[in-house]
């Protein structure tokens, strides 16, 4: 299932997409599951 | 007026935040918000990834040695993301990509100075912003406006002497003007109407009669009932403000209106008041 505000990739083609609004599915691209692309959490003052 | 809205957010590994971006299920999707963060080091770069700050930049507001003492502290990319929000928000709003804008911070603003920091706030994101507008878009005249429960002794220190740049506090310190910062003296316990009633009355007095070409809110939600500063605000009360200060940035500086998270600490607000407010910056 597509995460809401997350961000994925192609990785053929390289386009990249943001997942804007939730669903059952999970995006595909070239005929392949898109990536999920992981940030990296950083430090915050709580 | 066509208005559309901007999002700035870094991941962060605090919990303050830890809702979110899940918590814009209904804001997102969107056709007038267009979404900015930060960070991905194993991915290409993209439009819309949240770019960096360049060191050079930071000094043109904070000395190097302070820069260098927020780097011994560990935190510093974690502040330099905070800022980079408000900064990619006030050039994408200038070059007419978007109109408004929410940043999300894991560390505030007004209590970095010059020289100085504290409080949870490593770098002023909005003086940074100031000077990047000042000499790249030819921008000359600001409005700060700071609701946080705190004093800003950082951003009151910065432009302590800038005529162009009208900084607007209310806190609970006593009320004084200087030049062109003013602080607004907000009691220890005060509801929601009586403080709608002071912030009314700043804007009418003092941002009006400036005409902006943007205004910048420093938002906490630290005031709220509940929270650290507590000094009675409901959680509601955050969202008429919002609708005040973007009405006013509608009818005197084409709608430009950053909105910079500041203070506030817990999750359960986080998820109610941000929501809301960017739903009205994008209403």
């Amino acid at each position: 299932m597509a995460q809401l505000g997350k961000r994925y990739r192609c990785e053929a083609c390289g386009t990249e997409i943001l997942c804007t609004k939730a669903g059952d599915g999970n995006p595909v691209c070239c005929e392949k599951e898109m990536q999920i692309q992981e940030p990296k959490p950083l430090p915050s003052s709580d | 007026m066509n208005m559309s809205t901007g999002i700035f957010f870094h991941y962060q590994r605090g919990k303050r935040l830890k809702d979110f971006p899940q918590a814009l299920n209904g804001i997102l999707n969107r056709g007038d918000v267009f979404f900015y963060d930060a960070f991905y080091p194993s991915k290409p770069a993209s439009p819309f990834d949240l770019e960096s700050i360049p060191i050079n930049i930071l000094h043109e507001v904070h000395t190097p040695e302070m820069v260098q003492r927020v780097r011994a502290t560990g935190d510093y990319e974690g502040a330099l993301y905070s800022a980079a929000g408000t900064v990619a928000a006030a050039k994408r709003i200038f070059k007419g990509e978007i109109t408004n804008a929410f940043v999300f911070t894991g560390y505030g603003d007004h209590h970095a100075g010059s020289d100085f920091f504290g409080g949870g706030c490593y770098f002023n994101s909005v003086a940074i912003a100031i000077h990047e507008l000042q000499e790249n878009f030819g921008v000359k005249r600001f409005a700060i406006i700071d609701t946080d429960a705190h004093h800003g002794d950082g951003t009151w220190e910065l432009f302590e002497d800038s005529p162009g740049i009208l900084y607007i506090c209310l806190c609970s310190g006593e009320s004084q003007e200087r030049t062109s910062n003013v602080n607004v003296h907000v009691p220890s316990r005060i509801d929601d109407d009586d403080y709608l009633a002071l912030a009314k009355d700043a804007l009418k007095k003092w941002v009006r009669p400036f005409i902006p070409e943007i205004i910048f809110w420093n938002w906490g939600y630290d005031g709220t009932v509940g929270e650290y500063g507590d000094i009675g605000l409901t959680p509601e009360l955050h969202t008429l403000l919002a609708s005040e200060i973007k009405k006013l940035a509608g009818e005197i500086c084409s709608g430009r209106l950053i909105v910079v998270l500041c203070g506030g600490s817990r999750r359960d607000l986080a998820r109610l008041t941000i929501p809301s407010i960017i739903a009205t910056l994008a209403d």
